[in-house]
């Protein structure tokens, strides 16, 4: 129990730690308070819902029903009022010949509602079409419960006659047994009682994502500090005692990690539940889960706070699940780079796991048993379903819970065996492993420069060269698997973009006048066929027939309303000239300041230079460093340098493989073409070729990498301790990057990164000089640091 | 000679040196003190790991903050802790050191096995760090202290942690260097530096007590003992207070 106490005293205690919790947690609020004008879903307020929640508080199922739509009803009667009225107004006579037309059909509402919609309350939202959509929703909601016995009796009868209709070719007889089990599980669903609840409360309860990326940093630091800081800090000396003893310390470990994990949930997603209590408000806790439109297929027979804690509980399993990996990974290797490079690696071969396994192939079992699907709670409940690994069939549920659960005994169990182990090591038993580490790939070499000692720290002592390896393939399976094909409106344009490629002549004015002449001309045929078709000389299936023709040459219209947008421009501007943009305008970052491709960069930069820097502190060689000629000014130069050409190649791999991807998706023709070519550029001197541009924008874009890597390397210099260090270089680089993703936002944090800027403002350019400068700064800081 | 003038030093507002004043020529010397005296401080100072607060230390008469490298040069310092790479070989990380002390291109590989002799670690050179024993961590440190043969060489708590044997082969190597130059040996424990050090620097919360001769120590703390009576003599009673 002490040890208990005294290991998650030293995660409390642990200032940084707390510091980066209470900041995320924080942030977590924020967000809840902003998530709507973030990710704007619709203009329908917490509020309308909590309305809505109360006013259907202890009424039964038939009287919910009635009392929703009585409110959709008048709310689109009344819209429909105000469409007439609308359209009456119309200076075309046809419309105001519909709008009367309108009138005549709706004739009973039109009256009844008439006096109302002068001046109608809108009771929920506060205007007339956010309440209509509001209440359709609520609509949707309601049929899709109330008709939940219907659709149960659909799923039954459905199944029943596919199993008549199989009988005769019973080869894949492990899908008839999914469908008869699947009927089963729905058939003893139907005496469940459904009344139902607005769903909006427990869908936002349960389905916040940033939460989740929340709580895994949180998980992540802290099963960190449970091993690695002892590790680095060489405490495990004290710590060894006798057999029993360490088995009581990691016992204690994993049950401090359990318990924390625990508390972690609580408070985020705790956090989250009284926020959405508060502000949604809640109906009926009672009332079965499959009261929630969003569960009506959902085959577990729990009430809606059942539901909620059975959420969260499996939440804190996959949590735990996850943290126990980490634990382990931790415990069994050595730097922190290794089991961030493992970490890696594992959430990679989950991700591809995730995406390759298909949904309805054999083996559909690995779709979802993976840390990525894993993550979506809900998902293991809102739908019954059997999952298959080749002949086997088992419930979703069930499995995926059983599964996570032995996965958490396995990571257990391991993790003691490893922990004793890394105890009793003195005598090293494996003797591969030890002929292993043996293996020296540089018997017989001598260093003469402390350039090439740097560089053999980076590379084989913190494993980069393994890093950079593993990035190597991974870029290379993304560019594997990238698609090339362009998309119908892409390739017609890209067609007509090769045709007119060049300068502006007569010939090319020709063709684009010709082409604008055709589709006047096929809208002209279109409209008298219209017309036709009005006075009744065409029925509407002859004038359907006639006016495809049309319609076909019309469809690109919209696509060659570029092209004439830029014909215009070209005229207007004598120095530009025809160029095929799509492809430039992605390499420019043009519409999106950020690419995934910057993403991949940073995280392996940061895992890669980050230990580099600290390793003389960790291991405490930095006395012996300090007390050398070419201890101090001359290492930091080296290692700065080495860093920068380290980096420099995986700049080059990224920036090369995507300049290739969008070279083979789309080209990039016309390099020698002025820069103004490419109309968002259009205030860039017109002396300047799109080569040029491309050249500055990369030399800004490299001279802003390496202040990203000053900048990683100022940070751990900074914090002296690995994990604090990645933490933070993290938070600050790659945050920015995920909002600009999720957000689009269009004002970069980052926006040195995207010298394009330009295209707004010249004045961008200052930027330049700027990031020089403050290069110049961090790399005198770093230097100085490590004097 | 190495020239120590009214040292001071604190952390905080604790006073962890008290003005430190001493002259050190050529031969070993043995810095005594408990836990917490202070000697890591004064020879974290010397070495130019941490600055003085105020007062000087001269290197033949010239500061060594003005000195700088060419002090650097002629320094050896053996660190309290095991700071070593584990990734490293033995010989790398020897190798490594001498890179960073500037020996000459063409001696390095004569100095690594000189001083790899010295300290009997010849059939282990080439083994990673990682794998090493206490004892023979400590003896790697110990070479890369003494590789490029400096002037003034320093060894904090050579023998911590280490078993007996260990501890008397330590002591042995470090009686076996040449006495041309100056050796500073810190220690708490007192046979370390018995019969070994020419003269013992006694150090007590942050105040050099003595400067002198063992056999003088002997005469005037413990008349019929030995070294060890003296260090108890001298802080036993100061544990008291
Ligand atoms: N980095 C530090 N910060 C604060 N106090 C320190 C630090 N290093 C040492 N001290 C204090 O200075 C005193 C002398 O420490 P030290 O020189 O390591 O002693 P010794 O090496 O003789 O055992 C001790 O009381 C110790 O607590
Ligand atoms: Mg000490």
């Amino acid at each position: 129990m002490k040890i208990i106490k005294y290991e998650l005293l030293k995660i409390v205690t642990n200032k940084l730690f707390i510091f980066i919790f209470l900041v995320l947690w924080f942030i977590n609020f924020i967000f809840l308070n902003y998530h709507n004008y973030l990710v704007p879903e619709n203009d329908i307020s917490h509020k309308a819902y909590k309305l809505l929640v109360s006013d259907l508080k202890g009424k039964n199922n038939l009287d919910k029903g009635i009392f929703i739509n009585d409110l959709y009803q008048r709310a689109k009667a009344i819209n429909i009022i105000y469409n007439i009225q609308n359209y009456r107004k119309s200076d075309n006579p046809l419309m105001r010949e519909y709008a009367d037309a309108l009138r005549d059909e709706n004739k009973e509402i039109y009256n009844m509602y008439y006096e109302e919609s002068k001046n109608p309350i809108w009771k929920y939202t506060g205007n007339s079409d956010t309440e209509l959509v509001f209440l359709e929703i609520i609509k949707t909601e309601y049929d899709i419960v109330n008709n939940y016995h219907k659709s149960l009796n659909n799923i039954l009868d459905e199944s029943k006659t596919i199993e008549n209709v199989s009988i005769f070719n019973s080869n894949d007889n492990v899908s008839l047994k999914s469908i008869s089990k699947t009927s089963d599980v729905y058939r003893s669903m139907l005496n469940t009682e459904v009344n139902y609840e607005v769903g909006k409360t427990v869908e936002k309860i349960t389905s916040l994502n940033i939460t989740d990326f929340f709580v895994l940093i949180i998980i992540f630091i802290f099963s960190m500090i449970l091993t690695l800081e002892e590790k680095e800090k060489n405490l495990l000396i004290i710590i060894k005692s006798t057999k029993n003893g360490q088995f009581t310390t990691i016992v204690s470990k994993i049950v401090a990690l359990f318990i924390s994990t625990c508390l972690i949930c609580i408070l985020f997603y705790g956090m989250n539940f009284l926020y959405y209590y508060i502000t949604l408000g809640c109906g009926d806790f009672f009332a079965t889960v499959q009261s929630l439109s969003m569960f009506t297929l959902s085959t577990i027979k729990v009430n809606i706070l059942e539901y909620l804690l059975m959420f969260f509980m499996s939440k804190c399993l996959y949590i735990f699940l996850l943290s126990l990996l980490i634990f382990y990974l931790s415990i069994k290797f050595n730097s922190i780079s290794e089991v961030l490079l493992i970490l890696f690696i594992i959430i990679l071969i989950n991700f591809i796991v995730y995406k390759g396994v298909d949904v309805t192939s054999n083996i559909n079992l690995f779709h979802s048993f993976n840390l990525i699907g894993l993550i979506n709670t809900n998902e293991i409940f809102r739908i019954y379903d059997n999952l298959r690994f080749y002949n086997m069939i088992v419930s979703k549920t069930s499995i995926l819970l059983f599964l996570q659960v032995v996965l958490i005994f396995i990571f257990i169990i391991l993790s003691i065996f490893k922990y004793l182990k890394n105890m009793n090591n003195d005598l090293r038993v494996n003797k591969i492993i030890l002929k292993l580490k043996e293996f020296k790939l540089f018997k017989n070499i001598r260093f003469n420069s402390v350039f090439s000692f740097e560089v053999y720290k980076l590379l084989f002592v913190n494993k980069s060269l393994m890093i950079i390896i593993i990035f190597i393939l991974f870029v290379s399976y993304n560019f594997k698997n990238q698609n090339f094909n362009l998309s119908y409106n892409e390739d017609f344009y890209k067609n007509y973009m090769d045709v007119l490629s060049g300068h502006l002549d007569k010939e090319k004015e020709e063709i684009i006048e010709n082409t604008l002449n055709e589709y006047d001309k096929a809208s002209k045929q279109l409209s008298e066929i219209q017309e036709k078709v009005k006075s009744g000389e065409l029925s509407n299936i002859e004038g359907m027939i006639v006016s495809q023709p049309y319609e076909d040459v019309l469809a690109t219209r919209s696509i060659f309303e570029k092209i004439e947008y830029k014909y215009n421009y070209i005229k207007e501007n004598p120095n530009a000239s025809f160029v095929y943009d799509t492809g430039y305008n992605k390499l420019f970052r043009v519409y999106k300041s950020v690419d995934f491709y910057d993403i991949y960069l940073i995280i392996f930069t940061v895992i890669s230079i980050l230990a580099l820097f600290i390793m003389e502190y960790r291991t405490g060689v930095i006395q012996i460093l300090n007390t050398a000629k070419n201890g101090r000014v001359k290492t930091a130069n080296k290692k700065v340098l080495v860093t920068v050409i380290f980096c420099t190649f995986l700049f080059i791999i990224s920036t090369v493989t995507e300049v290739i991807g969008i070279y083979k998706m789309y080209g990039l023709p016309n390099m020698d073409m002025s820069v103004i070519s490419l109309e968002v550029f259009s205030n860039l001197p017109s002396n300047m070729s799109i080569l040029t541009y491309l050249i500055v924008f990369y030399i800004v874009r490299y001279i802003s990498y390496i202040l990203i890597i000053l900048l990683v390397e100022y940070i751990s210099l900074k914090f002296k301790n690995m994990i604090f260090a990645f933490i933070v270089s993290i938070f600050i680089l790659l945050i920015p990057f995920v909002m600009n993703i999720i957000n689009n936002f269009q004002v970069n944090l980052f926006p040195f990164f995207n010298i394009s800027l330009v295209r707004y403002n010249l004045a961008y350019f200052i930027l330049v000089p700027i990031i020089v400068i403050i290069n110049v700064f961090l790399y005198n800081s770093v230097v100085k640091k490590l004097e | 000679m190495l020239e120590i003038k009214d040292l001071n030093r604190s952390y905080g507002n604790k006073l962890v040196l008290k003005n430190i004043n001493c002259k050190l020529t050529n031969g070993v010397y043995g810095l005594l003190g408990p836990n917490g005296a202070g000697k890591s401080t004064l020879m974290n100072i010397i070495t130019t790991n941490l600055k003085a607060d105020s007062g000087s230390i001269l290197w033949n008469g010239c500061e060594i903050e003005n000195l700088g490298n060419s002090f650097r040069e002629i320094l050896g310092y053996m660190p309290q802790g095991q700071g070593l790479y584990n990734g490293f070989t033995g010989y790398m990380f020897l190798n490594y050191i001498a890179v960073l002390k500037s020996v000459p291109k063409a001696d390095i590989k004569s100095e690594i096995e000189r001083v790899t002799k010295s300290v009997n670690l010849m059939d282990s050179i080439n083994k990673k760090i990682g794998t090493y024993s206490g004892g023979m961590k400590q003896r790697i440190l110990i070479a890369s202290a003494i590789i490029g043969n400096p002037k003034l060489i320093i060894f904090d708590e050579p023998t911590a942690g280490l078993d007996p044997k260990e501890r008397i082969r330590v002591k042995n190597l470090l009686g076996s260097l040449a006495k041309d130059k100056i050796i500073i040996i810190a220690t708490h424990i007192v046979p370390d530096i018995e019969n070994m050090a020419k003269n013992i620097l006694v150090l007590k919360n942050g105040v050099l007590l003595e400067e002198t001769s063992s056999d003088k120590l002997i005469q005037k703390y413990a008349p019929n003992g030995n070294l060890e009576d003296v260090y108890m003599s001298i802080f036993s009673n100061g544990e008291d207070l």
